[in-house]
């Protein structure tokens, strides 16, 4: 559906990629740009986006039982989600409506290491396709021991998480992408 | 030696000591505040972490930000710089306490040394000579009036917690002592956490001599001689030399074995500084302690040769001083120049914005220290301190031809920049400081237009 999704970090380097690390950031709008054009091609809100672009793996969870894997080229999935195509939302991206979506950000308030639920196993605070208000939590930041619930400063539908479970994050650094209120075009 | 350290600070000392660990082959962590992401540190230091936005609560004081940074980019140490965290016994505690080694003599220690008022009890002990005073922080007005009967004015009040020239006001009319303590006291409130005041007699002419000190974690202690920090306004020192200018040798010889003595008594590890104040008949006085690298070592490191930072990095990392006071000789005088971006016709209003042309002074014998670069945007809320211009030369008249010299030849220029180098030039032309007999008061004299030409 994607084929040509880039690699977004220097992590899996795609074998037929001849741009340097140097086109990382190229890179990540690219794979942005792709995500707001497959998220507005689906029908429906999904319930889980899990993009690995490093030879492309697209994995869609919807809220009920059945799920899409939008697996595209070569390498796999994972086996996280299933294949049977219950909703239509493999459907190859349109060329649609993407054009005018503004992405913004929700950030690290500060230096710490991130969590995405409030212990281990629960369910995550936000996810893809999620509508956050402000002041709402998306996560827990820990700093020296310390946890600090993190609030969404903006409202907006979640695209991407942009930093896994458990990973440091520096001040100001992006966790989720999200599309802001009332922009979609 | 450690294999990475964090740098604490921002600014042209953090670029000092981030060329001292490469020499040393040692890593080097950034840290940075949004307002910093453009400095010359975050692309010379191996790494850089984001710690925080512009203002310094939130970024260079925040002690979370700082060891969470340490431990994601698995630091060994932590070099605090000058200002900021420096000379805070909480960090330095803080540090021990995840496994980091804090540049800088305990907690303990800074907090003992921090106390003005306990560091004037621990040194007058040591046999340091202080200034006649409270022997404890003040009680009342009533103590306060009484200590004046004693010691005589004018005084200064101070605070117990103060530093860097602040929380400080002289008092020469016994009807202003009330409503001096009560100034002081808020204002030390609100910089310092801490409303405690102690008092001293003033000495309205004086010079400002201070004692390098460099210690190791075996109990040994050296000097390496005296620094001359007189030229200052409003407390803020402005240019320093070394050797102290016409201090008896026998004098220097004196404050650097009692400062050698008061650093041992106390137990202080690491590169730290004896103030003193010496009066027109050649008393001195100790007038603190810092526990901290100092703007103005690099006098220090051209007539002796001692790289001080590294030895900051030795000692933390369980060293031995590499020399012994037999062996450290100073050669020649070293002056600096610290360049503020400041307008010295607008009562040394701060100037910042973007340096669009920067040339630095070259030559023999001149050395800069500065993180500026051209482009480089000088943010408004730190320090205005863009860079130290340090020159040696064998005598104390050559020396003051070469900083002339060197400071013709610096130039930054930019929409709004104003420096205070035509000012220091302006210092290095004064009979008063050309005869090496200058006091504190010499700016306030120049700034008052009476200066001779």
């Amino acid at each position: 559906m994607t084929p040509d999704l880039p690699a977004v970090n220097g992590q899996q380097q795609p074998s037929n990629q001849s741009e340097g690390a140097g086109a990382m950031l190229v890179d990540l709008a690219q794979v942005r740009k792709h995500t707001v054009e497959l998220l507005t091609a689906l029908d429906r809100p999904p319930h889980t986006l899990r993009i690995q672009a490093g030879a492309v793996t697209v994995d869609i969870t919807w809220p009920d039982a059945g799920t899409v894997a939008s697996d595209t080229t070569a390498s796999d999935t994972n086996g996280a989600a299933g294949r049977n195509d219950t909703s239509g939302g493999g459907a190859p991206a349109p060329q649609a409506a993407a054009d005018g979506v503004a992405t913004a950000y929700l950030s690290s308030p500060a230096v710490g290491v991130f969590y995405h639920a409030r212990e281990p196993g629960a369910d995550p605070f936000v996810s893809v396709g999620v509508l956050v208000r402000p002041g709402q939590q998306i996560g827990i930041l820990e700093a020296m021991k310390l946890m600090m619930p993190v609030e969404a400063d903006r409202g907006g539908r979640i695209t991407a998480v942009l930093k896994a479970n458990g990973e440091p994050v520096e001040y100001g650094e992006p966790l989720f992408a999200l599309e802001a209120e009332g922009s979609e075009g | 030696m450690f294999d990475k350290v964090l740098i604490a600070n921002r600014g042209e000392i953090a670029m000092r000591i981030a060329r001292a660990c490469r020499e040393l082959g040692v890593r080097t962590v950034a840290v940075y505040s949004t307002e910093d992401r453009d400095s010359a540190v975050v692309s010379y230091a191996d790494e850089a972490v984001h710690i925080g936005p512009g203002p310094a609560k939130r970024s260079y004081l925040n002690i979370p930000a700082i060891v969470e940074a340490a431990k994601q980019t698995q630091a060994a140490a932590v070099h605090p710089g000058y200002g900021f965290l420096s000379e805070d016994p909480d960090f330095a505690e803080v540090c021990g306490q995840n496994g980091l080694v804090f540049i800088g003599p305990s907690p303990d220690v800074i907090a003992q040394l921090g106390d003005k008022s306990a560091a004037r009890r621990l040194m007058a002990a040591a046999g340091l000579p202080i200034l006649p005073g409270s022997h404890e922080p003040l009680r009342s007005p009533d103590e306060a009036r009484d200590i004046v009967d004693r010691v005589g004015l004018p005084v200064i009040v101070k605070a117990v917690a103060g530093g860097g020239g602040r929380g400080m006001k002289v008092v020469y009319d016994p009807t202003e002592i009330l409503a001096a303590c009560e100034l002081v006291s808020s204002e030390a409130q609100s910089l310092f956490g801490d409303c405690r005041l102690y008092l001293e007699r003033y000495l309205p002419t004086a010079r400002h001599v201070e004692v390098q000190v460099v210690c190791d974690s075996y109990g040994n202690a050296i000097h390496l001689g005296t620094r001359d920090c007189s030229v200052q306004r409003r407390h803020q020192k402005l240019l320093e030399e070394s050797p102290a200018p016409l201090l008896p040798e026998e004098m220097a010889a004196q404050m650097g074995e009692s400062s050698a003595a008061g650093a041992k008594a106390a137990g202080y590890v690491g590169v730290g500084t004896f103030e003193f104040l010496v009066d027109p008949d050649s008393n001195f006085y100790l007038m603190e302690v810092n526990c901290r690298i100092q703007v103005e070592h690099p006098v220090t490191e051209l007539v002796t040769g001692i790289d001080l930072v590294q030895e900051q990095l030795r000692i933390a990392a369980g060293g031995r001083l590499t020399v012994e006071q037999g062996e450290v000789s100073s050669r020649g005088v070293a002056l600096e120049c610290r360049i503020n971006v400041e307008d010295p016709d607008r009562s040394f209003s701060p100037s910042p914005g973007r340096i669009e042309s920067f040339v630095l002074p070259g030559g023999p014998f001149v050395r800069v220290d500065t993180h500026g670069y051209p482009g480089y945007r000088m943010p408004a809320i730190y320090d205005p301190l863009i860079a130290k211009v340090i020159a040696w030369a064998p005598t104390r008249d050559q020396a003051i031809a070469r900083m002339r010299r060197a400071l013709d030849e610096f130039q930054a220029t930019g929409p709004g920049i104003h420096t205070t180098a035509g000012f220091l030039r302006r210092v290095l032309s004064d009979g008063e400081f050309r005869s090496g007999s200058h006091d504190t008061g010499l700016v306030s004299r120049l700034l008052e237009g009476a200066s001779p030409a």
